[in-house]
């Protein structure tokens, strides 16, 4: 019976693991590009959960294929959030940043309280209930299919960030931002195009998890925390860190719910964060070090 | 010479002195209760942003975890008012001890290994969210319940007409009951003014904008910069903490998600940041703002969608004020002011 529970507690970390590995993905390439930490990011993943309640509840069209209309609508989002706002604050001090972002969050957050109101909904599809069992222990349909697409899309976005041209291009514009540019690359063309992809990944994760998660304005401020805390423990740029991490964390997290109380998951991930930061301030497996 | 030296003193800080006239004559003129709690709040948030300013504003240092520092605070003392019957104003150097600890806790590791920026304003951050969802666990698990879980604690009242006892529990009756608290957080303010005044001019304050500017070359000069920012750190932790515990005897209730929520942080942070941060008066300019703001959404708007509006604004601000008004609305004026003095002594002779 222990086992069963035990193994319920991977399962279940290992789905939160996969959800956390997509949002940290988009935080870790907007920080690699830009060094710059945005607390918006997870209202972007809360607008794709209301996204794909309404376009399930007045087009009658499935949330999976729904992602084929949110992702591009997503990274054009996210593509003008950096042209008309994050840009404006590269070149100053890491206050403004802060600020800016936070202001962002605070403002998509409380217009989607107005217009969306508080209260907690559900996107009712046929597939939320069916689940499979492996001696005893259970794992639904929707997680299985979180799983497996943030698994895959993960290996998809690694293999375009180091085979396809545009991919180096990002990544040579987050080492050395005037090296790159001395080499013909629109440095601010390619940070546009990385908080693109940061926000479309954002709205993948929320679009798998609105099949079985409630939604409601405030979704997304568990998630950025986790989120950070995984990007930071994982190395901020690394993209290797950043999927040993989130798997870390989301364990650490259900395995806490397991043993002890479930109130506590967050204070142990975040206490395991400060220890792991006191050995290695540069995260598990390294990256660039804050400006 | 000692009246040579008086007279110098009052005319280097004339706005301190214009404030704390028109914050002791204020009382006197306005005598309606609701007012007087308006004006609470203000003095509360100045100070509060003012405490943000030293940090902040003086070292660059942001942190995002001042809520917790202000709920260490109201909690100490108020637990050990309940429990032991001891007065908050014993009670609250405890919360002044936690807070210096904590702060010493979280900024000697992050100064310590070069976490600047970003990583120690997350690092507040999380220290600030791993406190509060220590406190709010009472409900489930008994050690912590002394501490009242997420519907927190109510501070046990003791009613007295005498005004020694009173001020003994800092808690006050009657139909004035405001006005002793008004004077609490006006003294904290002055006394608020007073400290960043006297940064300003010394060789600690010196430091922390060399520190502000350049760390690598502030170090260079000789400033030991991990000792500068943990003073500067737990000062103003320590400043937060008492701020807490005279909140929480004014109001009598203690809860975790209002007292150290990442809204109270945010709006702490709002306050420096709308007036001009690095500016002594700054802070009673922005609180201004932001408390004007506030209630002109409650009074105006349906109750209904008041706190998502007002947050909104406040969202909205923050975004105007990094995009077009970085230095703050003090300190535009200021500028303005000099402007135009400026062309005016160029036309006039």
């Amino acid at each position: 019976m222990e086992t069963t529970t035990f193994m319920q507690a991977i399962i279940s970390g290992i789905v939160t693991g996969s959800i956390y590995l997509l949002v940290a993905l988009g935080i870790n390439i907007i920080f690699g590009a830009m060094r710059i930490l945005n607390f918006a990011h997870c209202t972007y993943m809360m607008l794709a959960m209301y996204g794909g309640y309404y376009i399930y509840v007045f087009g009658g069209i499935d949330p999976y294929i729904s992602l084929l209309i949110l992702t591009p609508l997503f990274f054009l989002g996210g593509f003008a959030t950096q042209k008309y706002f994050i840009e404006k604050v590269l070149a100053t001090n890491i206050l403004n940043q802060i600020i800016l972002t936070v202001g962002l969050f605070i403002t998509i957050k409380s217009l989607a309280s107005l217009f969306f109101s508080e209260t907690f909904r559900m996107i009712p599809v046929f597939y939320k209930t069916i689940s499979y069992s492996l001696r005893g222990v259970y794992i639904g349909l929707p997680q299985l299919v979180a799983v497996i697409v943030s698994i895959s899309l993960v290996l998809f976005l690694h293999l375009f960030l180091t085979r396809t041209d545009f991919g180096r291009m990002i990544r040579a514009a987050s080492q050395d931002m005037y090296g790159a540019s001395v080499c013909a690359i629109n440095v601010y063309r390619v940070f546009c195009m990385a908080f693109g992809i940061g926000t479309a990944l954002a709205s993948v994760a929320g679009v798998l998890i609105a099949t079985y998660y409630p939604i409601y304005p405030h979704v997304g401020d568990p998630f950025l925390l986790s989120g950070f805390i995984v990007v930071v423990l994982g190395g901020l740029g690394s993209f290797k860190g950043c999927v040993v991490s989130s798997y870390i964390i989301a364990l650490t997290e259900s395995l806490i719910a397991y043993a002890y109380i479930p109130a506590f998951q967050q204070v142990g991930s975040l206490v395991i964060f400060m220890i792991i930061l006191l050995f290695k301030p540069k995260g598990i497996f390294g990256g660039y070090e804050s400006k | 010479m000692k009246k040579n030296l008086l007279v110098n003193v009052i005319t280097n800080n004339k706005g301190i002195l214009c404030t704390l006239v028109i914050g002791i004559v204020m009382p006197l003129v306005i005598h309606e209760p609701y007012v007087i709690s308006i004006l609470i709040l203000y003095l509360l948030y100045a100070y509060l942003g003012q405490c943000w300013d030293l940090l902040g504003g003086y070292t660059g240092q942001i942190s995002l975890g001042n809520a917790a520092f202000f709920g260490l605070g109201a909690y100490s003392s108020a637990i050990l008012f309940n429990f032991y019957g001891i007065s908050p104003w014993v009670g609250m150097w405890l919360g002044v001890l936690l807070a210096v600890g904590a702060s010493i806790i979280i900024g000697y590791p992050c100064f310590r290994f070069g976490m600047r920026g970003i990583f120690f304003a997350f690092f507040t951050l999380a220290f600030n969210e791993a406190l509060r969802t220590v406190i709010s666990a009472g409900a489930n698990a008994p050690a912590l319940a002394f501490m009242g879980g997420p519907e927190g604690i109510t501070i046990k009242l003791i009613p007295s007409g005498d005004w020694l006892t009173q001020i003994y529990n800092l808690q006050f009756f009657g139909r004035g009951r405001s006005i002793p608290y008004y004077y609490i957080f006006f003294g904290l303010l002055i006394m608020g003014l007073l400290i960043l005044r006297l940064t300003e001019g010394s060789r600690f304050g010196y430091c922390l904008k060399a520190i502000k500017a350049d760390e690598s070359v502030a170090e260079s000069v000789g400033i030991n910069i991990l000792k500068y920012k943990l003073y500067a750190l737990a000062l103003s932790s320590a400043l937060t903490a008492l701020a807490g515990t005279f909140y929480a005897f004014y109001i009598g209730h203690i809860e975790p998600g209002s007292f150290m929520g990442l809204n109270t942080t945010l709006h702490i942070i709002l306050v420096p940041l709308i007036g001009g941060s690095g500016y002594i008066y700054g802070s009673l300019v922005g609180a201004l703002v932001v408390i004007g703001i506030s209630y002109l959404i409650k009074f105006c708007i349906n109750p209904q969608y008041g706190p998502a509006l007002t947050s909104f604004a406040f969202g909205l601000i923050m975004i105007v004020i990094v995009l077009c008004l970085r230095e703050g609305i003090a300190l535009k004026i200021i500028k303005l002011r000099h402007k135009f003095m400026r062309k005016r002594s160029l036309t006039k002779p």
